[in-house]
């Protein structure tokens, strides 16, 4: 395959935003779901710093990533942004990578590690669910096309007002111009033709059939109260995805990265301190 | 804030409040009597019961990790549902403020159901000349993309046509031209050998004997060369081929040419997809006769091959930048115990004669005839950078092969 030279490594760098913090050496990649971007992980990336080294990006289309590299060919299936984590990790040369992915993010990890296998050490899925849609066979996903096509017009009619929608209140320190005019490019900005698309490949796609495919032993972090990955959505894809422990936290809601960080992070450390001893190191 | 409940309620508009939890904590009379709910079936439960499935999940990705991260969000669109369980479209101010050891997110929202009709007939208007331009410049570059292409395509099929009438040629050339000077070659020596072994000094004798040896390396070499040309030139013949079937045959004629009884092959399930039996199986032939012939010596253990196949999905196009049609692919996983390949070579295995042991017949051609096959059936084969033991290569082939 095409080997990676320095051009190609950053121009990817540059292409998905990506930001590079930590001591330690084996890496640890932070995958952000839809409709935000890796600002969404600065709750709980300090509590990793000290250990680990941690690779923050953006999708493309999403964050501070570069908008015109977005193809809606290829970001039309989730195997497109499998694509952008496969990148980063040849760019970057990652091995024995442990990927933590929120929401959507939690699949496109899966079929990245169905790729190439050998980059990924484990698995860290929050809120994940392999198909949000209800089904004939008695699947219940939590949704149905209609929700789906209504939550299109809802973004919709928010992207009417999107100048203001993303602009950065709190942290607007006339002071610090350029901080201001950072966070107000990169905070969950995203084109509405994109996110659209990005909505749609993420509520539609189905993909139970791969988690059997899985080999790379993973962590579900499941919520008490999550209406778009609910408990039932985390049990089925514990049951199907092979060497997986489900962990279920006391936060409610999609994001327990956001709103019980500390709870989370205990989850991920209790996790990978039991793999480490597993391993016999 | 510290204001009453009774200046809540004179607010003319909505107001309420929720935890980090997503509980609702207080909420006006106003809103109440908008949405049809007594105060008590509201405080104390989840906000989520106030929102369309939509808007829950715009909440959870959106409007939550909004406040959370810049504690404000200004002129959102939400749709409320109501006790009777219909829409009512608002419009929200949010603001996240910390009471003591929590935090507190207050909203004030306006219904705007007139406002949202216009605001649909705008966005419906919006749509259609979206549309219509999208449409407008997407044909526009695709009737540019097209004529490109055929020029492109002309000129390609003009140079593929000369260059098989050149490769058609070479191949006449190798198989017959060549052979038969050699076959001369090989008689004389032979007869030479024969007829006057006594008159011949032990030097000549020898000489002779290597000339022999020679013609027929080179007789093998052409052979190969042959075979290898033969995949380009012969047509393929696609069928439903089990993956499974190709394999095994393989290793029968890798045990049967070689002599050897000790290939261990271990496989998980295999599916069927569209290929050239034949190629197919020389495929196999060549990685599990090169394991076979470059294994461990000396012999202590059998040849063990392992080889697992998992269904993925892979971008068809392989030159074209910027396309993509991601179509059902088997991922093969190919490995041996054997002592692996040298380090930095990946590429240049796949390269004809890059024969890392002039003294075997192996390694030369075989991985070039890996590489035309997998070409042939529009897939990729690699080489894994090397880790003990032995050599690992993927290749990449797809399910079902277009139509042509």
């Amino acid at each position: 395959m095409v080997q990676s030279n320095a051009s190609v490594k950053t121009s990817v760098l540059a292409r998905n935003h990506v930001t590079v913090l930590g001591k330690g050496t084996q890496p640890m990649l932070f995958a952000h779901g839809f409709g935000c971007s890796q600002q969404m992980w600065r709750f709980i990336t300090p509590a990793f710093e000290p250990n680990y080294r941690l690779i923050l990006f953006d999708y493309v289309g999403s964050g501070a990533s570069q908008t015109s590299a977005y193809n809606a060919e290829r970001y039309a299936n989730l195997n497109g942004y499998a694509q952008d984590v496969l990148d980063i990790c040849s760019a970057l040369d990652l091995t024995d990578v442990i990927f933590v992915g929120h929401s959507v993010s939690c699949m496109i990890g899966l079929l990245a590690s169905l790729k190439a296998p050998e980059r990924f050490s484990r698995l860290i899925l929050i809120g994940p669910s392999p198909c949000y849609l209800n089904d004939a066979t008695g699947y219940i996903g939590g949704f149905n096309r209609q929700d789906i096509q209504e939550l299109l017009v809802t973004m919709e009619k928010n992207y009417i007002g999107w100048a203001n929608f993303m602009a950065p209140m709190v942290m607007n320190d006339p002071s610090q111009p350029a901080m201001t005019e950072e966070l107000n490019q990169s905070f969950c900005s995203t084109d509405p033709v994109i996110a659209r698309q990005f909505a749609q490949v993420t509520f539609l796609s189905d993909n139970r059939p791969d988690l059997a495919k899985s080999t790379v032993p993973a962590l579900i972090l499941q919520c008490s109260d999550d209406l778009i990955a609910p408990i039932e959505v985390g049990t089925y894809v514990h049951q199907h995805l092979p060497d997986s422990q489900l962990k279920l936290l006391k936060a409610s809601g999609h994001c327990p990265h956001l709103s019980a960080p500390f709870q989370t992070i205990l989850a991920m450390n209790e996790y990978l301190q039991e793999s480490l001893n597993g391993a016999g190191l | 804030m510290t204001g009453s409940t009774e200046s809540f309620d004179e607010i003319p508009g909505g107001y309420f409040c929720f935890s980090d939890e997503g509980i609702v904590q207080a909420i006006n009379r106003p809103l109440l009597e908008q949405i049809g709910y007594e105060p008590g079936e509201v405080v104390g439960r989840p906000l989520e019961a106030l929102l369309t499935i939509a808007s829950r999940i715009f909440f959870q990705t959106h409007l939550f990790p909004l406040l959370k991260l810049q504690a404000k969000a200004e002129e959102i669109f939400l749709t409320l549902r109501m006790k009777n369980g219909d829409s009512l479209p608002v419009l929200l101010n949010a603001a996240s403020t910390r009471r003591g050891e929590s935090v507190v997110h207050q909203c004030l929202c306006l219904p705007i159901r007139q406002r949202q009709k216009y605001e649909a007939e705008i966005l419906h208007a919006k749509h259609l000349a979206e549309q219509a331009l999208r449409e407008n410049s997407e044909l526009i570059e695709a009737k540019q993309a097209l004529e490109r292409h055929q020029q492109q395509l002309d000129e390609q099929l003009v140079e593929l046509q000369q260059k098989n009438q050149e490769l058609f040629q070479f191949g006449k050339l190798v198989t017959h031209d060549l052979q038969e000077p050699l076959r001369k070659i090989a008689l004389l020596a032979d007869l030479l050998q024969q007829q006057e072994p006594q008159g011949l000094t032990p030097t000549a004798d020898r000489y002779l004997g290597k000339i022999i040896q020679a013609s027929h390396a080179i007789r093998e070499l052409i052979r190969r060369l042959r075979d290898y040309l033969l995949l380009d030139v012969s047509p393929h013949r696609f069928s439903r081929v089990a993956l499974k079937d190709a394999i095994l045959k393989a290793q029968a004629l890798v045990g049967q040419h070689r002599q050897v009884s000790d290939i261990r092959l271990v496989t998980n399930e295999l599916p069927v997809i569209d290929a050239d039996l034949g190629q197919l199986v020389e495929l196999f032939r060549q990685l599990i006769d090169n394991s076979v012939q470059f294994r461990k010596q000396p012999v202590q253990s059998p040849v063990e091959i392992r080889i697992t196949a998992q269904l993925v999905e892979h971008n068809r196009f392989r030159s074209l930048p910027g396309k993509y049609n991601y179509t059902e692919f088997v991922r093969i996983q190919y490995e041996d115990n054997g002592p692996g390949l040298e380090t930095g070579i990946s590429e240049r295995v796949f390269q004809i004669h890059n024969r890392k042991n002039p003294g075997k017949d192996g390694l030369g051609f075989g991985l070039a005839i890996c590489k035309k096959i997998v070409a042939n059936h529009e897939g990729v084969i690699s080489v894994d950078a090397p880790r003990p033991p032995g050599a690992r290569f993927v290749i990449l082939l797809p399910v079902r092969q277009s139509q042509p």
